[in-house]
């Protein structure tokens, strides 16, 4: 009597186990689903490679700034498959080639065809997100809105200790001249010094040279250093002491017409670049006349002169050319003419957030992804 | 009786192996990792001045934010869920308004921001809402900038300086045949890019700005400022400050004898103002973001909730307040209570009507409602087209 009771039993007994295991399992998967933003991924890039530079682009006329009235056509070129990230704030490919991305949701690294991602729910990254990136050819660093992090030799980001220093903890910028470290926060910029501390530059320590403490872009060219502000654009010649006024001019945005916020700089080794919400301008007093004869006049080329959209979100000088990121797409300015880029074929978030470039590749970080083109097939 | 249910157990457990038993726990384990035990609530975040110069302004519009949200939940929620408002007090500081908004954002986890006063808090805000992709609504900032700078998350539901600076410049010229106005503005909330946007804009009416001077916050005699408009001789004073600076221009104004008309755009409109200026406000010309005619029922239980509950007149601020919970409401019951979708709905908000009457955003997330002209008698805003019957 027993045994049949054991065998029905083990039997019901095997089916519970596995239906609990089913269960755990739909759950699992149902979690992993949730941190996918955030999870380690790998994906093969060497392919889209490949394929970017084997495509023939189209050939389409580039425009002139003078005759343009709108967006011109776009030419277009083979774009890599998009690799998955949150919106990406900055972009950076550091010497050894790898491409790092500071995105909504921290890190994201790609090495040949490596992906990792680095979180704060993977214990990799300490905040939860990262704004901007700077390599001083020995370490990375990564500004977040909420301190600056630095990767250390185990492949972690931690809080850097310099961090406490910083004028403010919410950095909106990083940018290395030399090896030296340069931040722009909501409360003035700083360097690095040599004996590891930040020393801060603002409104108080210049003398109001610094119109403004809230830095959002920062920019080293030649002997100057460039701050946008909430108040225009500060240039200081760090060839003389930051604490004296005389020593830095001005952009004040209503009087020179700077629209504000600005998203980025360039410098084409003779002239400043600005992209701001309303187009790229053009300083077109040029760098080592700054001193002589400084009458700030900005030229402004947007949407009715051939770029793809009005509001422009990062701009970069690449092999002699301006390379743009809008929110409707990419666009390049080179001798005077503005050329549309667009993907021949496949998928492209349209809005480009940040530009790096390295060697003939363009690497373009968008609301959701990361991809990149070959610049070389432009021309 | 329980024996027997102990034993009944006990016989259940035994016809299990170990690792049977053993997984139930696990199971449980997993279902608490999987599952967010979190506040269901939809949450909002809020920065204002609740302290400061602007304080009571602010407060005015807390109070409508937090009227429309007592509706909102007595209502059933949306969608089932409550709405809760986090509030924070910016202080009058864009550094503080700014990390505010990042605690919010990151932290707090909010869906969606309101808020923002000064136009330098409020683009602290809007800058690290477009950072992170989260739709901010503003109902009391009017810089015309914030809605003009390519912006995808930001929108306004308070008629813009723009429209309010066509009104009064198009009311002025035909009403009182001004063609010479003078400019007083303050360096902090107007700003000279506001004050050179109203010298472009009253072009278009066939005037000519004679004069427009500026004065640092926390100026209490205007005397220099007041001679310098006189010495242009000026056909009408068009005054670009807080209420409470505007009430003090005013009174020097009209004791050094100025006779021409007074205009301001809805700063002017705050009881602050009539307060302030008493018998000097009569015959001010200013916008008016809140006309309860034009709200119809809407208002008029509008100001009487909020007559109930803080024992106090509505004014154009708490209204401003309901109508942005409103509208937020509006977009999460029409679709799912994340960052998006909201950003999507507000921007398909092409039209509503609301406390404040008929309005819409363009497609820069902007008002469309045109301003409306409000001229004071006995302390009272009366709509110019109304004028004639008071």
């Amino acid at each position: 009597m027993t045994e049949p009771t054991t065998t029905s039993s083990k039997s019901s007994g095997g089916t519970f186990w596995l239906t609990i295991l089913a269960i755990a399992l739909v759950f699992y998967f149902i979690n992993e689903s949730k941190n996918a933003g955030t999870s380690e991924q790998s994906q093969s890039i060497s392919q889209e490679q490949s394929d970017t530079t084997a495509a023939i682009a189209t050939d389409i006329a580039p425009r002139k700034f003078g005759d343009a009235q709108g967006p011109s056509a776009a030419l277009q070129i083979p774009f890599s498959r998009p690799i998955k990230t949150a919106a990406v704030n900055d972009l950076l490919v550091d010497p050894s080639g790898t491409v790092w991305a500071a995105t909504e949701a921290g890190i994201t690294s790609i090495q040949n065809d490596q992906v990792t991602n680095y979180s704060l729910a993977m214990g990799t990254f300490p905040f939860v997100q990262a704004q901007c990136l700077a390599h001083d050819g020995r370490q990375l660093w990564a500004g977040t809105l909420f301190g600056l992090c630095v990767m250390t030799e185990n492949k972690r980001f931690i809080s850097a200790d310099v961090s406490s220093s910083l004028p403010s903890q919410m950095i909106w910028d990083l940018t290395v001249d030399g090896a030296t470290l340069w931040a722009g926060t909501q409360n003035g910029a700083a360097f690095l010094d040599k004996t590891g501390t930040f020393i801060t530059i603002d409104e108080h320590t210049t003398n109001s040279g610094l119109r403004h403490n809230w830095c959002k872009r920062i920019f080293r060219m030649d002997s100057w250093f460039v701050a946008a502000h909430d108040s225009g654009l500060s240039l200081w010649n760090t060839s003389f002491p930051a604490a004296n006024p005389e020593w830095w001019k001005n952009i004040d945005h209503a009087r020179a017409g700077l629209i504000r916020p600005v998203t980025g700089i360039a410098y084409d080794g003779k002239f400043l670049w600005i992209s701001t919400p309303r187009g790229v301008m053009h300083l077109t007093t040029p760098v080592n006349r700054f001193f002589s004869d400084f009458v700030p006049n900005l030229v402004s080329y947007s949407r009715i002169h051939g770029l793809p959209a009005d509001r422009i979100n990062s701009i970069i000088h690449h092999k002699g050319a301006l390379w743009i990121a809008t929110n409707e797409g990419l666009a390049r300015i080179k001798n005077d003419t503005i050329q549309l880029i667009s993907p021949e074929s496949g998928n492209f978030a349209r809005k480009i957030r940040a530009l790096a470039s390295s060697g003939d590749l363009l690497w373009l970080g968008t609301d959701e992804a990361v991809q990149f083109i070959n610049t070389a097939m432009v021309d | 009786m329980i024996k027997q249910t102990y034993k009944q157990l006990i016989n259940f457990l035994k016809r299990f192996d170990i690792y049977q038993l053993m997984s139930v726990p696990v199971l449980l384990l997993v279902i608490l990792y999987s599952t967010e035990f979190k506040n269901t609530d939809i949450k909002i975040g809020v920065i204002l001045p609740l302290s400061g110069p602007n304080a009571l302004r602010a407060i005015s519009h807390r109070n409508g934010l937090e009227l429309a949200l007592k509706h909102i939940n007595a209502q059933g929620g949306i969608n089932g869920r409550k709405l809760s408002l986090t509030i924070l007090d910016s202080k009058g500081s864009a550094d503080l308004c700014a990390e505010q908004a990042r605690d919010l954002i990151y932290e707090t986890g909010v869906v969606s921001l309101i808020g923002g006063f000064s136009p330098a808090e409020t683009r602290a805000i809007q800058h690290l809402s477009e950072n992170a992709q989260v739709p901010f609504l503003t109902a009391l900032c009017t810089h015309f900038e914030i809605t003009e700078n390519g912006s995808r998350h930001t929108f306004r539901s308070i008629t813009d300086d723009r429209s309010q600076f066509e009104a009064l410049a198009e009311f002025s010229a035909r009403r009182f045949n001004c063609r010479k106005p003078a400019l007083i503005y303050d360096s902090n909330l107007y700003g000279a890019d506001s004050a050179q946007k109203f010298i472009e804009t009253s072009i278009k009416f066939g005037q000519q700005v004679c004069t427009a001077v500026s004065y640092r916050p926390g100026t209490l005699n205007f005397r220099r400022q007041i001679e310098v408009i006189l010495a242009s001789n000026p056909d009408a004073l068009v005054i670009l400050t807080p209420p409470e600076d505007a009430a003090v221009i005013t009174r020097q104004a009209r004791e050094a004898r100025f006779s021409h008309p007074i205009l301001g755009g809805n700063q002017l409109s705050a009881p602050e103002f009539t307060n302030l200026a008493g018998v000097y406000s009569e015959a001010t010309i200013t916008t008016m973001p809140f006309n309860p005619r034009l709200g119809g029922q809407r208002a008029d239980y509008f100001l009487s909730e909020y007559f109930e509950t803080y024992a106090a007149q509505a004014d154009n601020d708490s209204a401003l307040g309901y109508e942005a919970l409103m509208l937020k409401a509006l977009t999460l019951r029409g679709g799912e209570a994340d960052r998006q979708s909201i950003r999507k709905g507000l921007a398909q908000l092409h039209g509503w009507e609301s406390v404040t009457g008929s309005g819409g955003f363009d497609s820069n997330g902007n008002q469309v409602k045109p301003a409306e002209i409000a001229i004071i008698k006995e302390r009272q805003k009366i709509p110019v087209n109304l004028e004639a019957l008071f």
